[in-house]
């Protein structure tokens, strides 16, 4: 179980941080300037030198990782059951990554911050809706199985 | 035939060694039974010491607090093993998986039902009441064969 965290919060980071610098790419794409912009500069403004502000970004984005990494164990706790497990997911994620992703990228309106969690709550509610329908379509094979096995038993 | 028991706390898996002259019929059956008891029965703590349980008797095995319980129809007992050893140990046609931290015995489902925030319950014989996760439900069902 140890070795398990200690994994997932190395892959996590890893995963996090290669993402982070995936969407950089794009960020970069984005506000077209004439070189790479490793940092965007509202972000680049809180610190001295550019490498300090990348290595920030990185540990930040790779944090996110390590989060999201962790947080996939709470869907292992069975006793929870899917609407707990997904709550306790949405908010402990959001309370990390949203306020990273808002000091690393984002223009800093409310009505983007808002966008931003409610495509995230979006996600999330579709997928529980998804994973609930199949699991109770699953649940009503298995007992249809188990009831003819039982009736196969009797005879 | 002389039957001698070793006791070595440094001895991680039971070895069981016949010391004879010559291969004869009564020593290969006595192999043979060595063996099939050790496929079919499983070694547990209880307050009692020791005992051999049959796989078959086996309704769930589940980890709390780091230890792993056997439970049967009779009683709870404290498994030997880690939950991943019994489960490469243990015969994969009878036992299935329904969580992180617990294996069944498929003879022993009754019935499952999801509730409305999601929970997945597992009725097991005796009215043991457990919980499955969501992602062991699509191989629980693989494993009965649906």
């Amino acid at each position: 179980m140890r070795k398990d965290i200690l994994i997932r919060i190395l892959g996590g980071f890893i995963i996090g941080a290669v993402l982070g610098q995936i969407v950089q790419f794009f960020v970069s794409l984005g506000i077209s300037q004439e070189s790479y912009v490793w940092v965007v500069p509202e972000f680049q403004a809180l610190f001295e030198s550019e490498t300090m502000a990348i290595m920030t970004q990185v540990v930040l984005t790779g944090l996110i990782g390590i989060t999201f990494a962790l947080a996939a164990l709470f869907f292992e706790i069975a006793r929870w059951g899917m609407l707990k497990q997904y709550i306790v997911h949405f908010f402990v994620t959001a309370l990390i990554w949203i306020p990273i992703v808002v000091v690393l990228w984002m223009p800093k309106t409310m009505a983007n911050i808002f966008s931003l969690f409610a495509s995230f709550l979006g996600t999330y509610v579709v997928t529980w809706l998804l994973q609930y329908k199949l699991s109770k379509r699953d649940i009503e094979k298995i007992n249809a199985m188990l009831i003819e096995r039982g009736d196969f038993h009797d005879n | 035939m002389k039957v001698e028991v070793s006791i070595d706390p440094t001895c991680k898996e039971p070895k069981v060694i016949i010391h004879t002259d010559k291969m004869t019929d009564e020593i290969e059956h006595l192999m043979q039974s060595i063996a099939s008891a050790e496929v079919n029965t499983l070694s547990v703590f209880s307050d009692r010491g020791v005992e051999f349980i049959s796989c078959g008797d086996i309704v769930r095995i589940y980890t709390e607090q780091k230890k792993v319980f056997v439970q049967t129809m009779v009683g709870i007992y404290i498994a030997r093993l880690r939950l991943y050893e019994l489960v490469e140990k243990l015969n994969t046609q009878m036992f299935v998986r329904i969580s992180n931290a617990e294996i069944v015995n498929r003879n022993m489902i009754k019935h499952m039902d999801i509730s409305r925030t999601g929970t997945i319950g597992v009725e097991l014989t005796g009215g043991i009441k457990t919980y499955a996760s969501r992602r062991y439900v699509t191989k629980i069902k693989k494993q009965l064969g649906i």
